[in-house]
């Protein structure tokens, strides 16, 4: 278990199901998930020999009836395997949990945007304990904890960098596996990663023309329509200061390699801020930390960056 | 803050144009007992005289996405003013919100409660949700697209294979446990895009249809400087899968469907008409 030795807590996954040919998580790419509910098993025995818990993921945007009734069987192998808790995000399969009252520990994904303390408290209606949230300024997270003291909070520390909601974006994922056709044609990829052609329309004054393709433009290329690995590293000193109960490091998609690679510049992240007064000299350290660790310059390709810069 | 009116106002007599033809277009028989609504995000456009806002049995008011620009209690109370003298129903439409947007919404719904206790509310994300139902009761609250989730792909139709496209015309609304969630919510109405591939909803509710953008994702990520920079300025992005292109507003991405082609045989009453790109 390298993970553990890497500083791993705690873990997550996604669940292949053996009969169902479409994804039964947000992470819709099959090598994304655990392969089988075999290999589940030997994961969550393993995690649980080490002392550490696994989560296991059910937080598709929604699920039809069909689908719920597949988890149903499922969530009973979840059980019998002796997984700790589910990540879940759609309000259907939460009735459903409800209804069965099978004692589940809950997790809720920040697939379902919980955007605010409200919405922290409808959630909660669920029997969830612990809220994943979605991207959120670290005083909107400071104000949820406020309102929620014994509420467990995580963030995502270490993300794929998609400029949208997660929860509430309907492009599909690896549409690209339904039709082999228009992948070879390299088609169908993320809607998020696609070379457009982009035309501005401003409000039809000629003289602003300059300035929109000279300022905004640059801008929309940069922030958006570029997908790569977004990196908290520098907020964990807000975050520390913010009743984060845990970091998220995303990295389903990743080689053993890459995961260890993540986890372990997050972890000393996190032992180290104590040891920061200042941010500015935390932020530096972090930077330099992240060559040593990746082997490149961080580029500022902060998750939450364009989120603090309009607080 | 100031804002600017909307980005398409300099081509105002364009969209009249438009407005007037939608409205030609739901004449015909199979429109019967379809409600026309007219979504605005400011309440000045409503009173600019050449709009026929008369011909529309509804008024949407409000924004769905940003909530930078949730109207002010004045604007509303212009709304309120104009569908009391046309003597229509006011809609209020609520935004994906933080606890600072929520707080902003609270004196809008103060002031529409005042107007009408039983008014409908659009909301597009839980914690507005339970705010109303501890806060404002008496509202009857619509479930908006935002939460009503469909797969909105705009290349799904480009999909061969038919059992495929199939599982993506769907929506949360196949879900008997979340019906059963509407129902215990005292909810009757919901609301959906226009998309090219869905297949009529079947649950047993009141179905309202946006027209004709269709909402695809939003960002907590603004591309604009300044809410004014925003008013001015969108994008078309063009790629040979997404059709006439992906509109690029504010936030949020969407794109056109004009066809009206999934009213028969299905429970959508009401048809909102957007008069601009919303936000």
């Amino acid at each position: 278990m390298d993970l553990v030795r890497d500083g791993a807590d705690e873990f997550y996954c996604g669940i292949n199901h053996p009969e169902y040919s479409f994804a039964l998580n947000r992470r819709e790419m099959p090598h994304g998930n655990v392969p089988t509910l075999e290999e589940l098993q030997k994961i969550v025995q393993l995690a649980h020999e080490h002392g550490r818990p696994v989560y296991a993921t059910l937080n598709k945007t929604f699920y039809t009836g069909p689908e719920l009734e597949i988890l149903r069987e499922l969530i009973d192998h979840l059980k019998e395997f002796g997984v700790d808790a589910l990540i879940v995000s759609d309000i259907g399969l939460m009735e459903m949990l409800r209804e069965s009252a099978n004692g589940w520990r809950l997790h809720l994904s920040s697939v379902a945007a919980p955007m605010n303390s409200w919405s922290v408290k409808f959630f909660r209606q669920y029997g969830v304990e612990r809220v994943i949230l979605p991207r959120l300024h670290t005083n909107e997270i400071k104000n949820i904890r406020a309102e929620h003291p014994d509420l467990e909070i995580e963030v995502l520390a270490l993300a794929w960098y998609c400029p949208n909601y997660d929860g509430i974006c309907s492009f599909q994922h690896d549409l690209k596996s339904f039709n082999d056709a228009a992948y070879e044609r390299g088609l169908m990829d993320n809607a998020c990663c696609l070379e457009y052609q982009i035309e501005m329309i401003n409000d039809g004054d000629p003289q602003r023309d300059d300035f929109f393709i000279n300022s905004i433009g640059k801008r929309f290329s940069n922030v958006y329509l570029r997908m790569s690995a977004a990196c908290e590293g520098c907020s964990v000193f807000q975050l520390s200061h913010s009743g984060i109960n845990s970091l998220k490091v995303v990295s389903r998609l990743l080689n053993r390699q890459q995961k260890r690679r993540c986890l372990q510049f997050m972890k000393k992240c996190v032992d180290a801020v104590e040891s920061f007064g200042k941010e500015s000299e935390f932020t530096f350290f972090v930077k330099k930390l992240y060559k040593s660790s990746f082997g490149f310059d961080c580029n500022n390709n902060c998750y939450m960056n364009p989120v603090k810069a309009r607080p | 803050m100031t804002v600017n009116t909307q980005l398409e106002y300099h081509e105002r007599d364009r969209l009249v144009e438009k407005a007037i033809a939608f409205l030609r277009t739901l004449n015909g028989e199979m429109y019967r007992g379809v409600q026309k609504a007219l979504y605005v995000q400011a309440a000045d456009v409503l009173t600019e005289g050449d709009l026929p806002v008369g011909e529309f049995d509804r008024i949407y008011f409000g924004v769905e996405f940003c909530e930078r620009r949730i109207p002010s209690v004045h604007q509303l109370e212009k709304a309120i003013s104009i569908c009391r003298e046309d003597g229509k129903p006011l809609t209020l439409v609520t935004p994906i919100v933080t606890d600072w947007g929520l707080k902003r919404l609270n004196p809008l719904f103060g002031r529409l409660m005042e107007y009408d206790e039983h008014a409908e509310v659009v909301v597009n994300e839980y914690g507005t949700l339970m705010f109303l139902r501890e806060k404002f009761p008496s509202f009857k609250v619509v479930m908006g697209r935002v939460l009503i989730r469909q797969k909105k792909d705009p290349r799904v139709p480009l999909i061969h294979d038919e059992k495929i496209r199939g599982y993506f015309s769907g929506s949360v609304l196949d879900s008997a446990y979340f019906c059963k969630f509407l129902h215990g919510q005292n909810t009757r109405r919901v609301e959906l895009d226009n998309l090219p591939h869905a297949q009529p909803p079947q649950a047993d509710f009141s179905v309202s249809l946006y027209y004709p953008f269709v909402f695809i994702t939003t960002s907590r990520n603004c591309v604009a400087e300044t809410c004014d920079e925003c008013a001015r300025v969108h994008y078309m992005l063009y790629h040979p899968t997404m059709g006439d292109g992906l509109i690029f507003y504010g936030r949020s991405q969407f794109f056109v469907n004009l066809n009206l082609n999934w009213l028969e045989n299905s429970r959508i009453d009401r048809i909102v008409y957007q008069f601009y790109v919303p936000l």
